[in-house]
């Protein structure tokens, strides 16, 4: 019995010590996507609350064979794309652009430097479209398959290909835009 | 190599990079450079190529600090999801497991709310204290009854705990051997009066309906007495004495027995035996 089975079994028997160690466990994942998804912080809040509790409703449901990261990002990305129905408009910048812009400032103002290309990297992915955006995330840095993020996104996998490679090509020319050059010493580094 | 083969080989380089497991596969083929420089459109696709690759070397996700707990638990609380008893509560959302009096407040838990108390791994909820002191209460009186029943004269606890007096074996020289007969007669009789009390009583029952009086003799007699008698001297009474006793009263209290069985036996009650 794995980790996550025997914590979602604990869970499922009302538990509170349990929920908590849950949610502890993996809030900051759903709110990763739904920050990501929204480029809201308050609505990225309260959207991945809506989605936690859901979660909580529904994990009787959850099919124990499989890994839990996939099925949580599902829920979370359906509360994300009911959210953003309803909202009339998207917001003009992305929360984690803004932050990172007010980095930007403030480490210009003092080191004078240029922003690390890690960091231009994720200022690029703030702008670059939602789908698209979700998409590079789920892959790279949620480390989930084609197919898994075909079937939290509800897309086929070559949707999901595609949208993959826009995203790469995107984010290169924004980088390049910004006259961010690749750097071989991190590439020999790895 | 051709266009689209570089750019597979491209992509395929790409989709085998994982940030946080920190694999990078660097495309360092020379057939693929070898190409590259010498058609523009593959020499765009291999800059950004390496643009990507290096800044994921480097990138570190976001994952935003935030702490929901207190807000999903709370929610969860209100929709009936934490347990009272630690059940299970799922599919009985709508019934079960609504906390009175709780203002929905989100960040913190709510004065409505019922305070938890630890029992190792498992939460458990206040309501259980008003079944502990009950559980407590219980116990303590069955201790107290069971002490109090240990210490009793006649249960079975005291008789055991009861150090029973030893008496010891008379000597079989001291004993006359008509004490013995004696005690043995009248034991008969006595037995004999039993069996036949039992008997006329139940045939007389069972034909008639009427129950049959028949006197006790043995008292009458004064059997129970020499009975008695015969018992408590045997091994402890004086040998002349008891001899001498038991020499008059043996036969009497026989013959008296059979006397009074068959010639004297007075009717009682409604029936005559």
């Amino acid at each position: 019995m794995t980790e996550d089975v025997q914590l979602v079994q604990q869970c499922l028997s009302g538990n509170e010590l349990s929920m908590r160690a849950f949610l502890s466990k993996y809030q900051g994942l759903v709110f990763s996507i739904c920050l990501r998804m929204l480029g809201h912080r308050e609505d990225a809040e309260d959207v991945a609350q809506d989605a936690l509790v859901r979660v909580f409703r529904n994990l009787d449901k959850w099919d124990q064979q499989r890994p839990i990261k996939p099925w949580l990002l599902t829920i979370a990305a359906n509360r994300c794309r009911t959210a953003l129905e309803k909202r009339s408009k998207l917001p003009a910048q992305n929360d984690l652009a803004i932050d990172l812009a007010a980095e930007r400032r403030e480490h210009s103002r003092h080191e004078q430097d240029q922003l690390d290309i890690g960091e231009e990297l994720e200022l690029a992915l703030g702008e670059l479209r939602e789908d698209y955006r979700t998409c590079f995330v789920m892959y790279h840095q949620e480390e989930l398959s084609y197919q898994e993020i075909g079937e939290v996104l509800g897309c086929p996998q070559g949707t999901i290909k595609t949208w993959l490679h826009r995203a790469r090509a995107q984010l290169a020319k924004r980088l390049q835009e910004r006259g961010v050059v690749a750097d071989p010493s991190a590439l020999e580094a790895t | 190599m051709n266009c689209q083969e570089v750019k597979e080989q491209l992509d395929a380089a790409l989709d085998d990079q994982r940030v946080v497991s920190g694999q990078f596969d660097v495309v360092r083929d020379a057939d693929v450079v070898a190409h590259a420089e010498s058609c523009p459109d593959c020499r765009v696709l291999y800059d950004e190529y390496l643009l990507i690759e290096s800044a994921l070397a480097v990138w570190v996700p976001r994952r935003p600090a935030v702490d929901l707990t207190d807000r999903v638990i709370e929610a969860a609380r209100r929709e009936g999801l934490i347990s009272s008893t630690g059940s299970a509560v799922f599919g009985k959302v709508d019934e079960v497991g609504k906390v009175d009096g709780a203002v929905p407040r989100a960040g913190r838990l709510t004065s409505g709310d019922e305070p938890f108390f630890l029992a190792g791994t498992q939460a458990t909820p206040a309501a259980g204290r008003s079944v502990w002191p009950t559980i407590v209460t219980v116990a303590l009186v069955l201790a107290a009854v069971a002490i109090v029943f240990q210490e009793k004269p006649g249960t079975i606890a005291h008789r055991e705990k009861t150090p029973q007096l030893s008496v010891p074996d008379s000597p079989p020289g001291l004993l006359d051997p008509r004490q013995d007969q004696v005690a043995d007669i009248g034991h008969l009789v006595a037995d004999a009066q039993s069996a036949w009390r039992g008997i006329a009583n139940r045939v007389s029952h069972q034909a008639s309906g009427f129950s049959v009086f028949v006197p006790n003799f043995t008292s009458e007699l004064g059997i129970a007495d020499v009975i008695g008698s015969a018992d408590d001297n045997s091994g402890s009474a004086s040998p002349d004495d008891d001899a001498q006793r038991q020499e008059t009263s043996q036969p009497s209290a026989v013959d008296k027995a059979f006397e009074f069985l068959f010639d004297k036996a007075e009717p009682a009650g409604t029936l005559t035996i």
